[in-house]
């Protein structure tokens, strides 16, 4: 089944019923090699959708600027954001409509720059055909391997979306995910703590403090965020290696256990620093030590807006062994 | 090198050498008072800790702790009530939560599990409260300063 097609068809519907006042969604862009968000509102506009595996921003992040009730389009992994947004009551349940879209999986950033069959210039549309990636070019039509696709794809557990008001792409719903893999956290742990230093510092001497990482990040949703308060000034502008470091992890402390991995920070970073490792680390921690996964039950609290009585004790205690 | 040169030098480096400088987050409801009743029991524990008085273990935000080892700490500690006894029913159960999550993260970058620890102390506990510093202290003696102001690597 055409998504594209059955999308702009739902989104007609809606706008035109006036079910939903907006609808966030992907448009061609510029270049066939690129979709950028758009958020339309005339019913005529829905025509201008697609849903390809260049669908790869989490349109979750435009919510809060749109209007209500808006419609979103959310693979399965953005919708744990969503969900996470209903949680912190962000959002009303009735003010979004969310238009679930079956994924297969979507391509890395650079993944049809480099490839070296074909030039970007010649790509004329990217298709997914029965769990594949189809690139259409001027010269003929190439198949993209497993590994062009975004790592959290490569793991992924929520091809289709568990909570919808409209399905696009058919198939069975999905299931309420698990924990996820985690990749590479486990490389960084076996690491001694000279090591892990020296790594992080030396990923951390790259970033220009542009804060790409906190605009794209759809669970960013502070009026006012520590890294720009002035008073108590608690981190500078300064961009200082270890100053770096430490503002980011003012910001992966903040989203432990709201950080659904959905990976948008490290894609937005202009210089590539592995944000994921960091994010996943602390996700896979609190997972661990309190069971809790992030994004997918609308009615649970936050792991670090509660506590249980039975919490493990902190690992630096001295715990049962007394002085 | 005269005798006494020698002996000036050697007291020069006595005096310099490094002292860990840790931060110690203290509830006012019990390990504060803990520390306080170390003082007045004349018991001894080094004078490396840099006190800290709070009104909960709960209102110590992970980013104080992340400022002070920024700002040059060798060592942060957050003490505070017995899990059940806490003044204010359950403060430090939430502490418990954030600074569990907040230790694997630093050590996650590279700073060592024992220059961070979250330890209970009630008021009375005085013995213990001198214990902790001590051993936290030597620990940290021998992993050197972390220093991550001035040192790149360190």
């Amino acid at each position: 089944m055409d998504k594209s097609k059955n999308l702009r068809e739902t989104a007609k519907t809606l706008l035109s019923e006036g079910a939903v006042k907006s609808i966030i969604g992907y448009k061609k862009g510029r270049f066939p090699f690129y979709l950028q968000p758009a958020i339309i509102k005339d019913p005529e506009e829905a025509a201008s959708l697609v849903f390809t595996p260049l669908s790869r921003q989490n349109l979750v992040s435009f919510i809060k600027k749109a209007a209500k009730p808006v419609g979103v389009v959310v693979k399965g992994c953005d919708l744990r954001s969503l969900v996470d947004l209903l949680q912190e009551h962000q959002i009303g349940r009735g003010d979004v409509r969310i238009i679930g879209v079956t994924c297969a999986g979507v391509l890395k950033g650079d993944a049809l720059e480099h490839d070296p069959r074909f030039k970007p210039a010649e790509i004329k549309d990217v298709v997914e055909d029965d769990g594949r990636i189809k690139v259409i070019t001027s010269s003929g039509e190439f198949e993209m391997p497993e590994d062009s696709m975004m790592e959290k794809c490569r793991s992924c557990s929520v091809h289709a979306p568990y909570l919808y008001d409209d399905l696009i792409g058919g198939g069975e719903p999905g299931k309420a995910p698990g924990p996820p893999a985690y990749p590479g956290v486990e490389e960084i742990e076996k690491m001694t703590p000279g090591e892990k230093r020296a790594f992080w510092l030396d990923m951390f001497s790259r970033c220009i403090r542009c804060n790409a990482c906190r605009q794209a990040c759809p669970l960013c949703f502070c009026e006012e965020c520590v890294m720009d308060e002035a008073k108590p000034r608690w981190v500078t502008a300064e961009v200082d290696p270890v100053e770096n470091l430490f503002a980011h992890l003012i910001r992966i402390y903040h989203s432990a256990g709201r950080c659904v991995s959905c990976g948008e920070c490290e894609r937005a970073c202009p210089v590539g620093i592995p944000l994921s490792l960091l994010y996943n680390k602390a996700a896979k921690e609190v997972n661990e030590l309190f069971g809790y996964n992030p994004g997918v039950d609308p009615e649970a609290q936050p792991a670090m807006l509660t506590y249980r009585l039975e919490d493990p004790e902190c690992k630096s205690c001295l715990g049962g062994r007394n002085l | 090198m005269s005798k006494a040169e020698e002996k000036e030098k050697t007291e020069n480096a006595e005096k310099h050498e490094w002292e860990p400088k840790i931060v110690g987050f203290l509830c006012r409801w019990c390990s504060y008072a803990g520390a306080d009743l170390a003082g007045s029991s004349r018991i001894e524990y080094p004078p490396n800790v840099r006190v800290i008085r709070v009104p909960c273990s709960g209102r110590v935000n992970p980013l104080h702790v992340l400022r002070a080892f920024r700002k040059g700490a060798d060592a942060v500690l957050v003490a505070g009530c017995h899990p059940g006894d806490c003044h204010y029913s359950e403060g430090n159960y939430y502490a418990r939560r954030r600074l569990d999550v907040l230790k694997e993260l630093l050590e996650f970058i590279g700073i060592e599990p024992e220059r961070f620890r979250l330890e209970w102390c009630s008021a009375s506990e005085a013995r213990r409260f001198a214990d902790v510093i001590t051993e936290v202290t030597g620990q940290v003696k021998k992993l050197g300063p972390l220093n991550p102001k001035e040192n790149k690597n360190g």
